[in-house]
């Protein structure tokens, strides 16, 4: 099609040079030529070379009511190829989600929903697919100091209208009042969603003018930039909305991002139509986010063409689905891996030895290899890969060895002296829990996890329960093992091994090296130096088996070929950005 | 027969309390606290103590039956309390799902009973002939595929391979749309009960037909056709309304899978939802629907009885 476009843009100037010869043919005409009129204009030849266009052109001339053939060889130089931009208005991008919740973003804890926030909202930056960070609402920002960040806004973004809160017309302009009273609210609000870095660390906000904002925190923070953490997580709320909906805010979300709340129909779909006065007009009419809750039925729904990309793509298909030109498959680079962790107030996990042992008995990476499939990404540790932290050679302690389990339990004076499979000590049987949450592949993991450790003579029970117990029981302190997936986003480890995180604190960790490593981390702004502060804690953690990791798993979205520009979604669904505009090639 | 149901619906309110009481008790003796589904690992966040404050709020430090009365007390004035995941409240949560339910529940029943009762009736009056054969085979497998194969299977062919109809929601807002949106989750919730009719319509059909009042009335010289529709079917149908009462519940229960796969918004899966979540006050809501819906469909089919046999009187 570019070259198609190409060529008739060369015509097109060879046509105006044709006319000009013409015209120029004129001019100079011989005395004796009194009328010249041009009758006829035929192409016979056209050469084309990236620079340089040539043409012989046979006119037929009248001259004196004689008409003649004249022959005439044009060489021009075209310009530079243009990108040709042939994205169009219009269309309907339809999403598949697999549930949604509610849409204030200081409560909002769940992906699906942060994708319509990510839509209606301004947020103060966006993040890339590499989980880099660019302007939205924030044109620019700059740290004044270690601890002050000045925001720089965009002017003239307003708030929709049309609505409950502003009037079609009356809208107002977004400015700096409004960031300082969203990031005040997220923070003071009780059981707030956002980052606990940002809630423990943030000091104040204040407006300098319409569009500038002085953000300072206790401490210098390294996340607050971040892609997966920090003031990405700021979606810039209208105090009128707030304050005229109250209870009801979360379902009647009024913001300025680039598609307007249409409705939300629950369990089935919320629908955005596009902000006609967004400073970057949106291409796409709409955008349906539909709730398809069953896997394998969203598969279908998209190869049937009534969704236009579906995450994740099932395994067991993803090869097929790779394989077919129609769709693009694409991953958003987050690697993640479940873990087991300790109750280290339980004296059987409280030696390292016991805990190498259990990483030798299991096969880490034929587990995840088998359940993941095509996702398989190997990789160890919290932190995945492109993530800060991320040790390419962590998984040198996990190997699969039976029998170096084994020996190392003997050694510890576990033997299976009875013969009935599970080892003993001082004539008790080894009895302790691994528990897991019901969702997700996290139940087959459990299972050949704790079918591993059985043949090894580990006496381990599997307890699977559902989400919520899962989490009662880790914060009553469970004295047992857990298993738990995810948190490898930029911070995820500061948030499962820091010093103040919910699991180092209700598993009793004391590893005062790891959590200093990773307190300097969290001040520490030089991007190569934290780095090598979070390998070095990795180490410190898995070295001592204080967490016995699977491998790393992608994360693989699917999406149909005419959804032009559509990045792989992350926590957040780019659609109309100052990098990307989807639009429908359909 | 107005006393009668007057009487019936009086009776709904000791249900009710039953109903809610045990609910309420199960929800409460099961593990775990909505607090810590609701923040998560962010419970963390909250300044110690805190959480305390918060149960205290809402209430849940109470002892149980203060609870209870407190919940009842406002039921009673129609506020069934906000879901503690959406805070919407939950009556709005329930109306929003309640109506998907029932349409697909009723298209299922239509489907059973246009389907299924004459493949039965058919199948007895041609008992042992290959409609026979073929139609208790096909009702053989109804009841014996999951609801959840099933239903993908009809997606692959109608929504995938022929592009014929939609493989979820409930259509594009056209009534042609939400006719066809209908089909599938339709017949998926409804293949199941449609084996068991269809079988249970041909038993009842082929002990009618044996009656001597069925010899009588074709003695008499009446065509065929009339002593099969008015002597035979009248009689064959009392066991199949009840079974058919009893089954619209179970429909409303299986609708839970059928209302997953195909992205119905009912009430199936807001009840699943707030489990998995455990939002109690969703979860009583729920259940006090459906055990409205159960009573309130008896009631009907008790109804129904005396326009079926004209012997039944209610007093």
């Amino acid at each position: 099609l570019k070259e198609e476009k190409t060529m008739k843009r060369q015509y097109w100037i060879l046509s105006i040079l044709v006319v000009v010869s013409m015209l120029l043919a004129a001019c100079g005409a011989t005395p004796e030529t009194v009328t010249e009129v041009v009758k006829e204009t035929v192409i016979v030849e056209v050469e084309s070379e990236p620079e340089v266009v040539e043409q012989i052109v046979k006119e037929t001339v009248i001259v004196e009511g004689t008409p003649q053939v004249v022959e005439k060889v044009i060489t021009a130089t075209a310009p530079p190829p243009e990108e040709v931009d042939t994205s169009k208005f219009g269309g309907t991008l339809t999403l598949r989600t697999d549930g949604m919740v509610q849409f204030d973003p200081s409560q909002c804890a769940d992906d699906n929903s942060w994708y319509v926030i990510s839509n209606v909202y301004s947020t103060i930056y966006r993040i890339a697919v590499d989980q880099s960070i660019y302007p939205d609402l924030a044109s620019s920002w700059e740290y004044e100091d270690d601890t002050t960040l000045i925001l720089h806004l965009r002017e003239g973004v307003m708030w929709h209208d049309g609505n409950d809160v502003f009037a079609e017309g009356e809208s107002r302009e977004v400015v700096a009042d409004d960031v300082v009273y969203s990031i005040v609210r997220g923070v003071e609000m009780e059981g707030s969603t956002l980052p606990p870095d940002l809630l423990s660390g943030f000091e104040s906000a204040e407006a300098l003018d319409d569009y500038t904002v002085k953000i300072t925190m206790k401490q210098p923070d390294a996340l607050l930039l971040s892609g997966a953490r920090g003031l990405g997580h700021i979606a810039v709320v209208a105090k009128e909305a707030v304050e005229y909906y109250g209870e009801d805010f979360g379902m009647n979300p009024i913001g300025s991002g680039p598609f307007e709340f249409v409705e939300y129909k629950p369990d089935e779909y919320v629908r955005l139509a596009r902000n006609e006065d967004y400073w970057k007009e949106p291409y796409l009419d709409e955008v349906l986010f539909k709730i398809i809750p069953d896997q394998d039925a969203a598969l279908i729904a998209f190869e049937a063409g009534e969704v236009d990309y579906i995450s994740p793509v099932p395994v067991a298909e993803l090869e097929r689905i790779q394989d077919d030109t129609g769709y693009i498959v694409a991953t958003s680079g987050l690697e993640c891996a479940p873990w087991i962790f300790f109750d280290m107030t339980v004296p059987l996990f409280q030696d390292a030895t016991f805990r190498e042992a259990m990483s030798y008995a299991i096969d880490g990476e034929a587990i995840s290899r088998n359940i993941e499939q095509g996702n398989y990404a190997g990789g160890c540790g919290i932190a995945g890969r492109g993530v800060p932290g991320y040790d390419p050679n962590l998984c040198k302690y996990f190997g699969y060895d039976p029998e170096m389990a084994k020996s190392l339990l003997a050694e510890l004076g576990w033997e299976d002296t009875d013969g009935d499979g599970v080892v003993e000590k001082d004539g008790e049987p080894m009895n302790f829990g691994l528990e897991i949450w019901s969702m997700d592949t996290m139940p087959r993991y459990g299972e050949a996890i704790v079918i591993q450790l059985q043949e090894a003579g580990f006496g381990v029970e599997l307890q699977t329960v559902e989400f919520g117990t899962w989490i009662d029981d880790l914060f009553a302190g469970p004295q047992k093992a857990m298993m738990a997936s995810g948190f490898c986003t930029d911070g995820g480890l500061n948030g499962v091994f820091g010093r103040d995180s919910a699991t180092a604190q209700a598993m009793s960790y004391d590893m005062p090296e790891v959590f200093d490593l990773l307190d300097q981390a969290n001040v520490t702004v030089d991007e190569g130096q934290r780095d090598a502060m979070l390998r070095e804690a990795q180490e410190g953690i898995f070295s001592q088996y204080l967490a016995i990791p699977m491998r790393h798993r992608g994360n693989y979205s699917a999406i149909r070929s005419w959804a032009q520009d559509l990045d792989p979604l992350f926590w957040t669904a780019d659609i109309t950005t100052e990098k990307n505009n989807v639009w429908m090639n359909k | 027969v107005s006393r009668y149901i007057l009487r019936r619906l009086l009776l709904v309110i000791p249900l009710l309390l039953a109903v809610s009481l045990a609910t309420f008790m199960l929800i409460n003796l099961a593990p775990g606290d909505p607090i810590s589904t609701r923040f998560g690992l962010n419970l963390n966040n909250l300044e110690p103590g805190r959480i305390d404050e918060i149960r205290e709020e809402l209430g849940l430090n109470d002892p149980l039956p203060v609870q209870y009365v407190r919940y009842l007390g406002n039921l009673v004035r129609g506020d069934m309390g906000r879901s503690l995941t959406t805070n919407r409240p939950v009556s709005q949560e329930i109306l929003s799902r309640l109506p998907a339910t029932i349409k697909l529940t009723l298209a299922a029943m239509l489907f059973v009973v246009f389907i299924a009762v004459p493949l039965g009736i058919i199948s007895a009056v041609k008992r042992g002939g290959p409609v026979d054969s073929i139609s208790m085979t096909g009702a053989l497998l109804g009841v014996s595929m999951p609801s959840f194969w099933f239903g993908i299977m009809l997606m692959l062919l109608f929504s995938l391979k022929l592009g014929w109809l939609p493989t979820s929601g409930q259509g594009d807002g056209t009534v042609v749309g939400g006719m066809k949106a209908l089909i599938l989750p339709a017949i998926t919730l409804g293949v199941g009960l449609m084996g068991l009719v269809a079988r249970l319509s041909r038993s009842s059909m082929l002990e009618v037909l044996d009656q001597d009042y069925m010899r009588t009335a074709q003695a008499k010289g009446l065509a065929p056709r009339l002593v099969l529709f008015r002597h035979g079917l009248r009689n064959a149908l009392i066991p199949l309304v009840t079974v058919l009462g009893m089954q619209f519940a179970g429909l409303l229960g299986g609708a839970v899978i059928v209302e997953t796969i195909f992205s119905w918004p009912g009430m199936g899966r807001l009840a699943i939802n707030a489990i998995s979540r455990r939002d109690y006050p969703v979860i009583m809501g729920t259940v006090l629907v459906f055990s409205v819906v159960f009573v309130l469909v008896n009631l009907l089919v008790d109804i129904l009885y005396t326009l079926i046999d004209p012997r039944i009187r209610y007093e």
